[in-house]
Parts: structure tokens; sequence; C-alpha cells
């Protein structure tokens, strides 16, 4: 299972954080395009949940992105 | 059957104006506002302590009750922040009111689901001996171990206290409670060398997962339906979190509300202050309450408005 960036969409989608979460850009820190840090607690639970792990603080403090959050949770669910 | 007769507050006059203050706590106007929730925070003034806030509850209560102090068989007061450690606040409040000395006092020592466990614990234990008027008072006043500089926690708390009167002939009955606790979490808000210390994010996960979870199951264990609840009273944690649980529930906001935004969240006291609000007021016949926070921990139950 590969995890994509629509995967992430979906999440933020769910966390409703964002008016137009396809709008987002994959590349720029999503605090900087709106979310601020308690709706990034909401995407990181809804990713959580979707794939059954934990992510712990730590991990949490360098996924700022939509694409670190898809390279980190490849790593995690492949 | 015992159950809610009526409820008094004291939140002190004292306001800290968070939306000044915002930006020096690497927050926005807009995001206190909005997310957090709390525009102002109460605090009690320089010289009071707890038992001033517990005393001003209690003769708030006496008051609007005309209830004679005398003739209150038991008193219990929920704190973790009491003036001193011994003896305990309640037998120190039971002195400043002039209780008989026929009243059980005891003290509960719990957080944000303190009030919600005080009900169960004193209906319970005056059904158990007999008794026809018990006052459950909530005073614990975070002021005192909120560093003002720490931005987990600086913009949050309020002081304030509010005493409720048990008795038999109540205007709400209390129906089926359920209890949790997830202590392997119990470092996730803590007081640490008398300062206190919030993983935001831990709080977080844990109210929108187990608070969440825990609220469909109180529904289910009073023979309910989620649409047979008139109002979700939730323990003011912030607005985020309060909107986060309304929204996982599938449950109009407007029936799970925020109403702490002028004085913050008061810990124990945060689910009585609102139901001082509701109670005259019609359209909220059957209520749930659900207290969560440190100890992890949770405590819920449906109340419901007498014929």
């Amino acid at each position: 299972m590969q995890v994509t960036r629509e995967d992430i969409i979906q999440a933020i989608r769910a966390a409703k954080v964002s008016d137009a979460p396809e709008s987002l850009r994959s590349d720029l820190k999503l605090t900087d395009q709106g979310i601020d840090s308690l709706g990034m607690f909401n995407v990181i639970l809804v990713l959580q949940e979707k794939y059954a792990i934990e992510i712990p603080d730590p991990d949490v403090d360098r996924l700022n992105t939509i694409d670190e959050l898809i390279a980190y949770l490849n790593t995690r669910v492949a | 059957m015992i159950g809610i007769k009526q409820i008094a507050s004291y939140v002190p006059a004292g306001r800290i104006d968070n939306i000044a203050r915002a930006e020096s706590l690497g927050s926005t106007p807009e995001q206190v506002s909005e997310r957090i929730g709390f525009r102002q925070l109460a605090r009690m003034e320089s010289g009071q302590g707890t038992l001033d806030l517990a005393a001003q509850a209690l003769a708030q209560l006496l008051h609007d009750t005309g209830l004679d102090p005398q003739a209150i068989d038991a008193l219990v007061v929920v704190s973790q922040n009491p003036d001193r450690s011994i003896p305990h606040l309640s037998a120190e409040l039971h002195g400043r009111a002039g209780l008989s000395t026929s009243c059980a006092c005891f003290d509960l020592g719990l957080g944000c689901s303190g009030y919600v466990y005080g009900l169960s614990v004193l209906a319970a234990f005056m059904q158990a001996n007999g008794m026809k008027r018990g006052v459950l008072v909530t005073a614990d006043p975070y002021s005192r171990i909120v560093d003002p500089e720490d931005k987990a926690t600086a913009l949050i708390f309020g002081d304030a206290a509010t005493a409720t009167l048990l008795d038999d002939t109540p205007l709400y009955t209390m129906g089926r409670f359920t209890f949790g606790t997830q202590g392997g979490d119990a470092d996730k808000i803590a007081s640490n060398d008398g300062v206190l210390f919030m993983n935001g994010r831990a709080v977080f996960n844990f109210a929108a997962t187990k608070v969440s979870a825990n609220i469909r199951e109180t529904v289910t264990a009073n023979a309910l339906e989620m649409h047979h609840i008139d109002r979700f009273v939730l323990h003011q944690g912030s607005r985020y979190i309060v909107e986060t649980i309304a929204d996982r529930l599938q449950v109009d906001r407007r029936k799970v509300p925020f109403m702490a935004s002028e004085y913050g969240n008061t810990v124990s006291s945060s689910i009585p202050l609102m139901l001082t609000e509701m109670m005259p007021a019609p359209g909220h016949e059957r209520i749930l309450l659900c207290g969560f926070g440190l100890g992890l921990s949770w405590a819920s139950t449906v109340i419901q408005r007498k014929e």
C-alpha cells in the first residue's frame, strides 16, 4: 500500500481544517497555508486512525508538509 | 431518589485579556477567539484563596435556596489546589459556613472529571446513609500553578467555584454513570514542582477518541439514542476540543455549546457553570454531562428534568 497525496488530502478534509484541501501545496508547510497547530493535531490523529499507527511527538515535530507526511507514512505502513 | 436541586456559582471579577496578550504567547487574537476559545480568563483577587472561592459559591447557594446551613447533611469539595494540604478543604469550608457538627465532609482529589464523579459519589453516599441534603462544591484555581509564560497553558485556565445542592426533591434526576481512566498517560497533564505541564496533542487525541466513544457509551447505558439528548454539556477544555468532539459525534454544534469564552477552562467548575445558565431555561429536558481531563480520566452521565 502506497500512501499518496490524495490520502493526505482526504485526511485534511476529514479533519475539517481547510476550506480547499485540494489547493494546498505539497512542498510548503501546512502551518504556512492556514492550518494551525490545533488543526495539525487533528490531521495527525486522522492519519493515525486511518493507518492504525501511533505517531510519537518527536516524529510529529518534523512532519510539516504534505510531502513529509507522504514520505513518513510510507516508511511506517509499507 | 437523590438528584440536582440547584446550582450556584462564583466567578471572580478579575479578568486577564487573552486577546491583548495573544501574540506575546505565540498565538493570534483570531486563534484565541476561534480555536482556543477563551477571550478572557477569570482571576481571583490578590489575597483570595481556594477556601474563599468555595465559600463564596456556597454562600450564593444558601442565599439562592434559602437553605438553612444546619440542614446540610454532607459536604464534598472537589479540588486539587487547596490552600493547604492538611486539613481537608471541606472541613475548613464547613467551619467558615457554620454547618452542623453532624455534617459529613470529605474532599475529592480530581480535576476536570471531578464534578461528574462528585455527583455520583455524593448521591451514593447520601442514599447509603439516609441523608436528604448534600452540597457538592468545586473550587480549583489553576492560576496558582500555571506558568504565565507557558504557551501550552497560559491562555487556558480560569478561576471559579460552584456549589450544587443535591436533595430528595430534585429538579434533575441523574441516570447511569460511566467512568474511565487511562493512567498510563497520567503525566500528560501534571503539576511538576508546583508548575502545570500539559501535552496539548496528547490531551486532544484523548478527547477526540476516548471521550467521544465514552459519550456514545453513556447514551447507550441510559437506554437512549443520541437524538434524545437536548444538550451535551462537555468539560470546556477549549473551543476546538468541544467542536471536534461534536463533529466526531456527528451532532449539531449548537447542541454541544461552548460557553466559557469570557472566563476560561475552570477545571471541575466548567460543567456546573454551564448548568447554572441552562437549568432555568426551557428546552433542556435531557442533558448529557461529560467531564474529562487529567488522569487521564473521564466521567459521564445523563440528567433529566423531573416532570
